[in-house]
């Protein structure tokens, strides 16, 4: 494995001691099988580019203060992941090779008010075990997940990571923030700021600037806890699934959602292309075993063979049985008017069972990555997902350009949309390769980089990036010459001024870093 | 205990029938699966009944001694429900024939408890060129490998064969293709075979 830029060997060995000294010889990890674990197992043959020097996993804030100081005396830049799970945008590799992972999944507290309806979480905590957690109390919550929903709470939540009930957008629900700065100061955000405030979790902003933000997709701090609001556990659950025919539906689809987000009606919604239903259940040698795209006969056979249209949604409706009664009239009226379309409603009263395909919209996380065995091989996926304006003719004419770059690049197009807010949708476009082919993955690499590139044509950004595109993306945001990225850049020379939390993240590099890539860029 | 001589790709490929598998892995080796019936087993084999291939495969370690877990539509619940409760009763290795996702979890989640994977197999039998099945092991790989080249149309079970018949103890990383003719079949036609085991 790389060492730290501008380490030597003995001075990397005598930081490595020193780690040891605060968490542990088990816990500094600097060869062997579980360093190999923090490469990033999707990346698209640049692996190597992005390893670790090591990982060093603190069991509590006093020892996250230790590294921090040991980080600050050896300038050993740092890379903070929480559980490291974040694969398709680099796992738990690092932007700067040979950065030491700060990993944070040892400290995995968790704290519920059941009364209240929030929890507070650390790093390590995942979907899995908060879940488990208000199960094995009894508690009437429910939480919201990502999926698949093996990753960390705060991990997703710092990352602004969705999920599929009224609670899905993370970060809209996070309430309460305890960060380590570079120099081992605690700050907590908020009404945290009072020791022993009891609204901490409840009530987002105090008195003064809301500070929460600045430490979400940055690198000026290293959270160690937050806060997050839990969904009370409705008498009714009622899961709606439609299915459009043809590929021009999405017009009058998004068009009749976005009444309906907007007076509130319908909470968080899923559109699925063909594709995304298909890879979530089959495999492309099912349906074809040609190179390139699949051809059109193909999925129409697919379609057909599955009984599925070109488009799927669904969401959840939650609450007294009246009200979604009402609430599924409304919903009727306005889709039924597409032609084709297909409606199917399940209606789960409290405390009664549900099934795996619906477990998502009711907060129950799940492990199972299907699509990515779609070109069979070692499946993996990257991308940017964008986010896009909730109107119709607008998105059919982004998606007919996105079908045709995938398919230039000899992919199929997944094409999925999640509307957390009422007014936009997260528009995720997997590209879905085998990291084992190198051909695949070169290909997708060049795919991922056009799609950022031709989102920005239209003035479209993506809101995540994998670690090799998080500069490129980030040089996007061109208001008033790069204003913003200026801002972010004095805010980390302020906060980190030896520029050791997670260089390069988001495409903020501390200031010698930021001298040396612009020098090389030919830059001022 | 003594190994077997290391054999080469040809040899394997000359080698035929059950004799030749009797051969790999004489008497006094411990088989992967060779466990007493009705105690907790040491090894768990995973089905993904959605295909033929994946059950044919767990049956096949199963006569050998393992026992079959179904793996549920959500992976984490079969690891943390099924799997991870059997690891203080004696649990020591455990194996499944695939979608290659059902492994990239599995892995990821065992590991946290210590296991490693020893046995790795693709198989692909999609239009495509290049071998059908490309190996790798820190185990013995020439039970397995014998046992998919005399398989023939029944490679799944056989496979299952091989690998129970597969001698653990650790060694270099070994790799292996071999082209072997693969039955016509529905379903995905690529699976991949791996074995994991704790060691401490």
């Amino acid at each position: 494995m790389p060492l730290p830029p501008g380490f030597s060997s003995p001075n990397f060995d005598s930081a490595c001691k020193e780690l040891r000294r605060v968490v542990g010889d088990d816990h500094l990890v600097i060869s062997g099988d579980r360093l190999a674990g923090y490469l990033d197992p999707y990346s698209p043959g640049v692996a190597d580019a992005y390893a670790p020097s090591g990982a060093v996993l603190p069991a509590s804030v006093d020892e996250v203060r230790g590294v921090l100081g040991v980080a600050n005396n050896y300038r050993l830049p740092l890379w903070t992941v929480s559980l490291g799970r974040n694969y398709a945008y680099g796992g738990a590799a690092p932007c700067l090779k040979g950065s030491m992972v700060l990993d944070l999944s040892r400290m995995r507290a968790i704290e519920v008010n059941s009364e209240l309806a929030y929890a507070l979480v650390e790093p390590g905590v995942t979907y899995l075990d908060l879940y488990k957690f208000i199960r094995d109390k009894s508690y009437p919550l429910w939480i919201d997940c990502t999926d698949p929903g093996w990753g960390s709470v705060l991990g997703n939540t710092l990352e602004h990571g969705i999920g599929y009930t009224p609670y899905g957008d993370h970060a809209g629900h996070q309430c309460g923030m305890e960060v380590v700065l570079a120099d081992g100061e605690i700050v907590r955000t908020g009404l945290g700021a009072m020791s022993g405030n009891p609204a901490w979790p409840l009530y987002k902003y105090a008195f003064g600037p809301t500070l929460d933000g600045l430490f979400m997709q940055s690198n000026f701090g290293v959270v160690t806890k937050i806060g997050i609001w839990l969904m009370p556990e409705p008498e009714t659950f009622s899961v709606t699934e439609m299915m459009f025919r043809r590929e021009e539906d999405i017009v009058p689809m998004i068009d009749a959602l976005r009444v309906l987000r907007l007076d509130g009606i319908i909470p968080t919604a899923t559109i699925a292309n063909w594709m995304r239903i298909a890879a979530g259940n089959t495999t492309r040698a099912e349906w074809y075993d040609g190179k390139g795209p699949l051809p059109q006969s193909a999925i129409d056979r697919l379609t057909k063979a599955m009984g599925i249209g070109y488009w799927g949604m669904r969401f959840g409706l939650y609450g007294r049985e009246k009200i979604l009664a009402e609430q599924r009239k409304a919903v009727e009226a306005a889709f039924s008017r597409i032609e084709g379309m297909e409606l199917g409603v399940a209606t789960y009263r409290s405390g009664e069972a549900i099934p795996p395909e619906h477990a998502t919209l009711a907060g129950i996380p799940s492990v199972d990555l299907m699509p990515l065995n779609w070109l069979g091989g070692a499946g993996a996926h990257i991308e940017c997902p964008l986010v896009v304006p909730m109107r119709g003719a607008e998105f059919l004419d982004l998606y007919r350009r996105r079908t045709q770059l995938f398919n230039a690049e000899g992919f199929d197009h997944y094409c999925g949309l999640t509307s957390t807010s009422p007014r936009s949708f997260i528009n995720t476009g997997s590209i879905i390769f085998d990291r084992n082919d190198a051909e695949q993955c070169a290909r997708a690499r060049a795919l991922g980089r056009t799609l950022i590139d031709d989102a920005h044509k239209r003035k479209l950004s993506g809101y995540r990036a994998h670690i090799s595109e998080m500069d490129f993306v980030a040089a996007q945001f061109d208001f008033n010459d790069n204003a913003a990225m200026r801002l972010y850049e004095r805010l980390k020379d302020a906060l980190d001024p030896a520029g050791v939390l997670s260089p390069g993240k988001q495409g903020i590099w501390p200031k010698d870093l930021r001298q040396a890539k612009n020098e090389k860029a030919g830059k001022p | 205990m003594t190994l077997p001589r290391a054999i080469d790709r040809r040899e394997v490929l000359k080698l035929g029938g059950a004799a030749s598998i009797a051969l790999l892995a004489p008497a006094g080796m411990a088989p992967v699966a060779a466990v007493p019936r009705g105690t907790a087993s040491s090894t768990i084999v995973l089905a993904d009944h959605r295909y033929a291939e994946s059950a044919i495969f767990a049956a096949s370690l199963e006569r050998q001694g393992a026992r079959i877990i179904e793996l549920a539509s959500d992976r984490a619940r079969t690891w943390f429900d099924a799997v991870e409760p059997l690891l203080p009763l004696g649990l020591r290795c455990l194996a499944g024939l695939t979608l290659e996702s059902d492994l990239f979890v599995l892995e990821r989640l065992a590991a946290q408890s210590g296991a490693r994977k020893c046995y790795v197999g693709m198989h692909d039998w999609r239009c495509r060129e290049g071998p059908a099945h490309r190996l790798s092991a820190t185990i013995d790989l020439d039970p397995i490998a014998t046992a998919l080249v005399n398989g023939k149309g029944r490679w799944a079970e056989s496979l299952g064969e091989g690998l129970g018949q597969t001698e653990m103890e650790s060694r270099a990383e070994r790799r292996l293709a071999l082209n072997c003719p693969m039955p016509a079949a529905r379903g995905p036609r690529f699976f991949v075979s791996w074995l994991m085991r704790w060691t401490a």
